[in-house]
């Protein structure tokens, strides 16, 4: 097909006027931008984020075992993490913590049921509804790291919220002063919410 | 002569570029997400964390963030900021797509050229139901209208996607994702009030227990009339409605969709008004199986009717079913496997001016697919697709495609693919007559065949640094048997005659210049060489194919101004048409926005502040022309 190009000069006006305007524009934040170039799974972003928010909490200090010091050395307890998932996820989780140590702490990753307590457990993963049941009474208890994707309710710290195909958290500091554990500054700005 | 009636179809041959549209199953591009391993996962800081795009098992087709294809996601938060109030606007916001607004309701939307209203290169789904019309095979742009709100996602594609949904989509695929109702809860009513428009729309979402939620809605809407740049009136004002609804319910490992919508719309005067009417009901259940499994079944039943009072009246029943089952026999490959098949029902009325003979058709369209993604090498990703479909018209087609993804960088992707994409015939090609009783001047195709593309493209998609990303890419389709008019004793007939190859580039950058300073680029440039096959002749097909301009770009700026203000600026300029023969234009749209923070936003969207008016679509002493306007924006979230 013939092309013929009309007048180009008409519509440089308002090109140069839309120019100007945006060069005058200051701004404050804004979101990111750009495109990943990394995909995977739901399960396995989320069991990424489980491993990575380790270090940027805190347990009070009353819950950790006696840690290994120059006079004392040895192996310290490892960090207990209950996975209520399905199976898979329960791998993710498993393999992503797969020789990691959190603060000189290996990791351990435990798949738990409805029906199990939360003693023992430093994190626990609620991957599924779990209100009213027996671990959750036991985790209110207790000073454990509650991560869900249920929602942030009284007993979960932080959720996992998906943002235009890709997967953010909320948090709750209300949650986890009632557990006395701290979560780091850092991860709340990151947040996409934060309920105090 | 009105271009509204689907009978428009090549009112007049030569001169107008009447849409001749062909129902075709665009396929999506198929992806090759470059499978990252756990381990390496978790090595990403939180700030990669969240960038990560994710594919959920079963849904793999819905999230197309890095395939080895030529993809761009328009966000929710693109729509909301650039004031589009009905679908094909939100369109606009893609580089990708040629958006021509022929007047206040119909639309002209095609990738890779050959564009017209009634376009049929081009595969359009809402929530994974095709939306297109069997009686051309494309869309009816005014009659498809969604609550912008509640759109999580628009996943724009453009190259074939054949392989994975049969002969439609030759030229892109538009999928357009609602949000689940779990992200819907509560209570939502916006409008926007213009003197060219007024838009108004709610939502009341809950929760259904512990796992479940839904939602209602309701939109309706009313426009002006447009004019021709003499002044007068075209008499296109329209208005209309839609209400529906949409329930999810969720488990660790499964999750169900029902959805349900009922929609209606009037262009015109009251006498003469054209009416369509939509309705449909979708369900769609998909399961985690572990171990790299998954399955998805969907169904449909839609019924669509368009009634133009004197001229054509049309009732569609359609239903669709679709199962795909997702598993990784090897390690290292994960394969799809998918079966479709849809029925419709078509009536169509004669009438003196144009009739489809027979006037009712029951149609079938059978498919079966089957991908395979594997790494190749350590940083090759192969994706091999074939589709296998049988339509109501040529039999079965074939339908392969090839991609290679080369991840060079962790943030460098460079991607090749190969395809063979068909479009098969439509009512239209086979069955048009006009008029409706002989002497024919059209007498349909009985001998017209499918139209066929060999497809290279290639591109690269990077991020240089944190602040800017681009994505770039090629294309060549080598065209064979695209749609012609040759003369026969019993009049004019559609017939494969045209040959052509069609070339081009395309291309976006988004820079982040400032922390609340986002600057986005993006163009199309593609040049068609298209001929008569030699010993043959054409009635003016050639022209009919589409008019495309040779080069589209559009730049947006979007601020953040504190916490409150929004302001986005976006320019497009789009090239002259050839034939009917439009001028290029430049259209510059702001939209200036007052948050609250919690509950309300308010808004002034004003359009084409350059240029007082122009026209994008039509026949010079027949088009309308577009005018300077403005719109407030008001929403109310609970």
């Amino acid at each position: 097909m013939q092309q013929r190009s009309s007048s180009c000069g008409r519509g440089l006006k308002p090109l140069l006027l839309a120019l100007v305007m945006a060069g005058l524009q200051l701004g404050a934040a804004a979101p990111a931008s750009a495109q990943a170039q990394v995909q995977a799974s739901e399960a396995a972003v989320k069991a990424a984020y489980v491993i990575r928010f380790l270090q940027f909490v805190e347990w009070p200090s009353a819950a950790l075992p006696a840690a290994s010091s120059a006079s004392a050395p040895g192996p310290s307890a490892p960090l207990v993490i209950g996975v209520l998932a399905t199976a898979d996820m329960v791998r993710q989780v498993a393999a992503v913590a797969g020789g990691r140590r959190v603060a000189g702490r290996e990791v351990v990753v435990r798949q738990v049921q409805l029906a199990d307590t939360a003693e023992g457990l430093d994190v626990l993963f609620a991957g599924q509804p779990w209100r009213r049941s027996r671990l959750a009474e036991t985790a209110r208890a207790r000073p454990v790291l509650v991560i869900s994707d249920q929602g942030l309710d009284d007993l979960a710290m932080l959720n996992f919220v998906p943002v235009e195909g890709r997967i953010r958290f909320e948090a709750s500091t209300a949650a986890a002063e009632r557990a006395g554990i701290r979560l780091s500054s850092r991860l709340l700005a990151i947040a996409e919410r934060v309920v105090r | 002569m009105r271009r509204g009636a689907a009978g428009a179809v090549c009112a007049s041959l030569v001169g107008m570029a009447c849409a001749q549209a062909q129902p075709q199953h665009v396929a999506p591009v198929p992806i090759a997400p470059v499978q990252t391993a756990s381990v390496q996962l978790g090595d990403l800081s939180l700030e990669q964390l969240r960038e990560v795009v994710v594919w959920t098992v079963g849904r793999q087709r819905e999230h197309l963030g890095t395939a080895a294809a030529a993809v761009y996601v328009i966000s929710a938060d693109d729509i909301r900021r650039s004031g589009a109030t009905t679908l094909p606007e939100a369109l606009r916001l893609a580089p990708l797509l040629d958006v021509a607004r022929a007047d206040a309701n119909q639309y002209a939307i095609s990738a890779r050229g050959f564009n017209n209203v009634l376009a049929n290169k081009l595969l359009v789904l809402i929530d994974g139901r095709t939306v297109y019309s069997p009686l051309f095979s494309g869309v009816f742009w005014e009659a498809q209208d969604v609550l912008l709100e509640d759109v999580e996602r628009i996943e724009v594609v453009s190259g074939p996607a054949t392989a994975l949904w049969g002969t439609n989509a030759v030229n892109g695929l538009i999928n357009i994702i609602t949000r689940e109702a779990g992200a819907t809860q509560g209570a939502s009513i916006g409008t926007s009030l213009g003197a060219r428009e007024r838009v108004g729309s709610a939502r009341l979402g809950w929760r259904l227990g512990d796992s479940a939620a839904a939602r209602v809605y309701a939109k309706t809407y009313d426009r002006e009339a447009t004019s021709r740049a003499n002044g007068l009136s075209v008499d296109d004002q329209a208005d209309g409605r839609l209400f529906g609804f949409r329930a999810d319910w969720k488990r660790a490992d499964a999750n169900l969709l029902l959805q349900a919508e009922d929609s209606e719309g009037t262009i015109g005067p009251a006498p003469t008004a054209r009416r369509f009417t939509g309705s449909h009901l979708l369900v769609r259940w998909q399961q985690d199986l572990g171990d790299h499994r998954s399955w998805t079944f969907q169904g449909s039943i839609e019924q669509t009717t368009r009634h133009h009072p004197g001229t054509f009246r049309e009732r569609l029943r359609t239903a669709d079913t679709l199962a795909e089952y997702q598993f990784a026999p090897v390690p290292g490959h994960q394969l799809l496997l998918g079966a479709g098949a849809r029925a419709a029902r078509d009536e169509v009325a004669p009438f003196p001016a144009l009739a489809f003979i027979p006037g009712h058709k029951h149609m079938s369209w059978t498919r079966l697919y089957l991908r395979d993604q594997f790494d190749a090498l350590r940083a090759l990703s192969v994706t091999a697709a074939l589709s296998i479909e049988r339509n109501p018209y040529t039999g079965t087609e074939v339908l392969p495609n090839l991609r290679l993804g080369w991840q060079v960088r962790p943030d460098n992707l460079l991607w090749m693919a190969w395809s063979r994409a068909v479009r098969a015939p439509s009512r239209t090609d086979r069955e048009f007559h006009q008029p409706g009783q002989p002497p024919y001047v059209i007498a349909g195709g009985p001998q017209f065949e499918s139209e066929v593309s060999n497809v290279t493209e290639a591109g690269w998609r990077s991020q240089p640094s944190e602040t800017w990303s681009l994505d770039v890419g090629v294309f060549h389709h080598e065209h064979r048997g695209l749609r012609s008019l040759a003369r026969t004793p019993a009049g004019l007939q559609f017939r494969n005659d045209i040959d052509g190859r069609t070339t081009g580039m395309r291309g976006w950058t988004r820079w982040r210049a400032l922390p609340g300073w986002r600057v986005e680029a993006g163009f199309v440039a593609l040049r068609h060489s298209l001929w008569v096959r030699a010993g043959a002749m054409d009635f003016g097909g050639l022209a009919a194919l589409g008019n495309d301009p040779r080069h589209w770009l559009s730049l947006r700026s979007s601020v953040d101004l504190g916490a409150r203000w929004a302001w986005d600026v976006t320019v497009r300029r789009v090239g002259a048409r050839p034939q009917p023969a439009v001028p290029a234009y430049t259209a510059l749209d702001s939209r200036l926005a007052w948050s609250s923070g919690r509950e309300w936003e308010l808004a002034l969207v004003l359009r084409n502040i350059g240029d007082p008016r122009h026209p994008e679509w039509g026949v010079a002493t027949n088009r309308v022309e577009h005018e300077r306007s403005a719109l407030l924006q008001l929403q109310w979230r609970h």
